[in-house]
């Protein structure tokens, strides 16, 4: 009966297990092989994958592959068993390496396997081997140093030798025929294999100095992309460069990257077949990762780089190649000779805006005053540039009605032509002369003194009104030396600060002593008492006894009622006589003094200098 | 030896009695060079002034009339880099002069000097100059601190009220007044360009231009080499100038300092 339990946990687990097992002995039966070449078609120099998978076994034994034509490399085998809902499948898959030793139809024979003595059969596979070279779809793949056919399932594809490097670049220039100084929009676009950790160490840049970097991206935007079936980890940056000169000049552009890349283990018998090495498994358990400098390098695109045709040049032409519009306006269109305006010119569109210039105004021979114009401002705002000028124009004459037109020519690469933009005038309000402006100029604090009148020298600045000159000299000096270097000024800011500090003494004292009532009460109390005796001194020595001992009476009261928290004037010499005992002085001299209350004594001077000693004593002790 | 002494106060009385004839003889010197560079300016001979008055200038320093009238002096002559200079220093001495205020911006609308439109903030600051607003930050700062030093002194409830609305308006305005004091000196050793030019992107003479820089354009420096300043001017342009091409609105006359 002790091991009841023990039974009793053996039947549950068999209960439970037989079920699951019965299933599986069951299924063990039902054996399937299939083989499976990717991909079909593949070149000379390149290989395809053979997979031999027996479904419902866990081992089996296979015959070697064989094939016309065809060589064999085993690359291992794995196993794979799941338990789906009480229900066990297994299944075994064998994988080779096939290389074809001649271009054109080849068929592997079936394959012959035997799983617990008995033996079948997979079917024949044909494929088909195009020449070395052929081909152009290499897997990144790395097995047993040759690259691995992916199925071809994406229209980009890798160019012949790449599929050996860790990553690679491609620059897509948008134009490959441009003119000198004409802007080229690229794309630059860097992949590298996923699962490689990779450190961007510089931009790309150009190899040569024919072209100039206009722009580029500060970041490339990362993605990922398919090609050939293998996904890669794709990083894209957008940018433009302009030609220097005529001819056909290679674009190339590099970059310099550092790759974590994992060392793969070698595996010298893998040919050989030993399964449980050549498992990846152990890849990852004894495999590293190292670092690796390389400098990608884009494959060189020829651009064709034409002059500028000078037929039909004009002269207004600053270099400016693209495509514009040109937008005007000025502000204020109301005013008077002699008054600015500020004309903003607008250059918008595509091209090399760095070399496009201020709109040339047309303006100057028609009674017109202008101040260069502003270097320019770029502006990109949503997806759009355009650059903004100012320039500062006076018209001088009271005829003028209109701001003349201001010219932009550029080249147009598409239709190879120069392009001559102008803005159409804008009309004006003119007003009557600044003359009455010089009065309006005049400040109110300036009529007090005596007007003088101010006139334009021929030749001078504009005529502009002017306020009179002053004709008291004023407070001289020497130098313009800031406040703060004064020496007033630094005393008067050191005795601020000092007042501060004090003040804030002060307050925390006055704080921390509102927080101690009793404190204040008794510095109260010393003040009454240090009066009370200099009264008794008074008295002492006007000879006046009674009021003497009418004052030590209330000394003795104050000091005694205040240490004893009692009401001072109910003090009595009992009360101290209590406290102190009978032979205390105190006493005695409270004694007297309520004598002398009540009784109208006098005592002698020795005997009032005496008792205001002992009280002396008593009060500053 | 009893003479000696009435001796030394009679000379002592001779010096003193010198001193004060020649001191308002000194004066009335400046006083004239002033006044005869205003006569000039009447005759339309703008650089006679000019001469007059740096010579006042020499003698009795630079006054906000002086730099005032001289600014009005180059302004005539068609000199906007110096004619600006001047009336920025003479509003360092009167910054709230309305003749130096309207003649400078008269000057600066007519040749294109715009300046960029400015927040509410910055022209309620720009009513007192950097020195007027550090003192109102001074004299607010003293009346606090002695009204904090007087809180603990006195009893009458109504007085400490008094003092703390004292302390309270005086606080307010001591904060208010010293960041825009310090606003005000940021800009305190700006420079005037005195001559229309163009900005270098290198220390160099050969250097190549950024672009062109008009003369009365108001730019800070940011550094300084063997010769050269590199300036920044409202626009956020920056590039180097000469030194010789500059004129230092904290520093009166003489102008930058050769480095």
């Amino acid at each position: 009966m002790k091991n009841t339990p023990y039974y009793t946990v053996i039947v549950i687990i068999l209960s439970f297990m037989i079920p699951a097992i019965i299933p599986a002995a069951a299924q063990a039966g039902a054996i399937s092989v299939q083989a499976q070449l990717q991909p079909t078609r593949f070149a000379l120099d390149q290989n395809g994958r053979l997979t031999v998978t027996v479904n419902g076994a866990s081992s089996a034994e296979v015959e070697p592959p064989r094939g016309d034509g065809l060589r064999f490399y085993s690359r291992g085998q794995s196993t794979r068993m799941q338990w789906i809902n009480g229900k066990s499948s297994s299944s075994v898959a064998y994988t080779y390496l096939v290389q074809a030793t001649n271009p054109g139809a080849h068929t592997i024979a079936p394959i012959a396997v035997t799983v617990d003595g008995k033996t079948y059969q997979t079917r024949a596979i044909k494929c088909e081997v195009s020449p070395a070279g052929a081909s152009p779809s290499p897997s990144p793949g790395q097995h047993g140093g040759r690259a691995v056919q992916p199925p071809p399932s994406s229209s980009t594809r890798l160019r012949s030798g790449e599929a050996d490097q860790i990553g690679f670049m491609r620059i897509q220039p948008k134009k490959e025929n441009v003119y000198a100084g004409e802007m080229i929009p690229f794309t630059i676009k860097a992949y590298f294999h996923q699962g490689m950790r990779v450190t961007i160490k510089s931009n790309p840049r150009l190899t040569n100095d024919n072209f100039i970097r206009e722009s580029l991206d500060d970041k490339p935007v990362q993605s990922e992309e398919l090609i050939s079936g293998v996904p890669y980890t794709l990083l894209t940056w957008h940018g433009s460069v302009s030609a220097v000169k005529q001819g056909t000049f290679p674009l190339e552009m590099e970059m310099d990257t550092s790759l974590l890349v994992r060392s793969r283990r070698q595996h010298p018998s893998s040919m050989f077949g030993s399964p449980l090495l050549n498992d990846p498994f152990f890849d990852n358990f004894f495999g590293g990762y190292t670092q690796k400098e390389i400098t990608l390098i884009s494959p060189k695109k020829e651009i064709t780089v034409n002059d500028l045709p000078a037929k039909g040049k004009p002269a207004e032409f600053s270099g400016a190649i693209g495509s514009f519009s040109l937008a005007v306006n000025a502000r204020p269109l109301t005013v008077a000779p002699g008054d600015p305006i500020t004309l903003h010119m607008i250059v918008q569109g595509s091209g090399n805006f760095d070399r496009v210039k201020a709109p040339i105004f047309t303006g100057t021979q028609q009674g017109w005053k202008t101040y260069p114009p502003s270097a320019g401002k770029l502006i990109t705002d949503k997806g759009s540039t355009r650059k903004v000028f100012e320039q500062a124009i006076i018209p001088t004459n009271a005829k003028i009605r209109e701001i003349p037109a201001v010219d932009f020519v550029y080249f147009d690469p598409q239709a190879k032509k120069y392009i001559s933009l102008r803005s159409d005038p804008i009309a004006l309000t003119m007003q009557a002369t600044a003359g009455p402006k010089m009065t309006q100029a005049q400040p109110q604090a300036s009529r007090t003194q005596p007007q003088q009148q101010t006139a334009q020298r021929p030749g001078s600045s504009p005529a502009v009104a002017l306020a009179p000159l002053h004709t008291r000299f004023g407070k001289g000096v020497t130098t313009l030396q800031p406040l703060y270097r004064a020496l007033w000024f630094q005393a008067l800011t050191a005795i601020a600060l000092l007042t501060f500090s004090v003040a804030l003494i002060l307050l925390w004292r006055n704080k921390k002593m509102l927080a101690h009532p009793e404190r204040i009460r008794q510095q109260q109390i010393g003040r009454e008492i240090d009066l009370l005796l200099a009264q008794a001194r008074q008295a002492m020595e006007e000879k006046k006894s009674s009021q003497f001992l009418k004052l030590c009476r209330e000394i003795l009261q104050l000091r005694f009622g205040f240490a004893w928290k009692v009401e001072p004037r109910a003090l009595s010499a009992a009360d101290l006589e209590q406290r102190l005992g009978k032979d205390s002085q105190l006493v005695e001299i409270l004694k007297k003094a309520e004598h002398a209350a009540y009784l109208d004594e006098t005592i002698s001077d020795q005997e009032m200098q005496r008792i205001y000693r002992i009280l002396h004593e008593e009060a500053k002790g | 030896m009893n003479h000696s002494r009435p001796r030394t106060c009679q000379w002592i009385f001779f010096l003193l009695t010198l001193c004060l004839l020649l001191l308002p003889v000194s004066a009335l010197q400046a006083a004239d060079s002033f006044e005869l560079g205003n006569q000039a300016y009447m005759r339309k001979d703008y650089a006679a002034a000019i001469t007059y008055y740096r010579q006042a200038a020499k003698k009795r320093g630079f006054s906000a009339s002086l730099l005032y009238n001289l600014g009005n002096s180059y302004a005539r002559s068609g000199k906007i880099g110096p004619a600006v200079l001047a009336y920025e220093q003479a509003l360092r001495l009167a910054p709230t002069n309305p003749d130096i205020h309207t003649n400078l911006e008269s000057i600066r609308k007519a040749n294109g000097l715009y300046q960029p439109n400015q927040p509410w903030w910055r022209r309620a600051i720009s009513i007192l100059g950097a020195d007027q607003w550090l003192l109102l930050a001074g004299i607010s700062f003293a009346l606090f601190s002695a009204s904090l030093l007087m809180m603990p002194l006195v009893r009458q409830s109504w007085t400490i009220k008094g003092l703390k609305s004292v302390a309270v308006i005086t606080s307010v305005c001591a904060l208010l007044a010293l960041p825009s004091a310090l606003l005000g000196y940021r800009h305190w050793r700006d420079d005037v360009v005195l001559t229309s030019t163009r900005l270098k992107i290198s220390p160099f003479a050969e250097a190549a231009s950024t672009g062109a820089i008009q003369e009365g354009r108001i730019v800070t420096p940011v550094k300084t080499y063997k010769g050269f300043v590199l300036v920044q001017d409202i626009n956020g342009r920056k590039g180097w100038l000469a030194t010789r091409e500059l004129g230092l609105i904290g520093q009166l006359d003489t102008g930058r300092p050769a480095s």
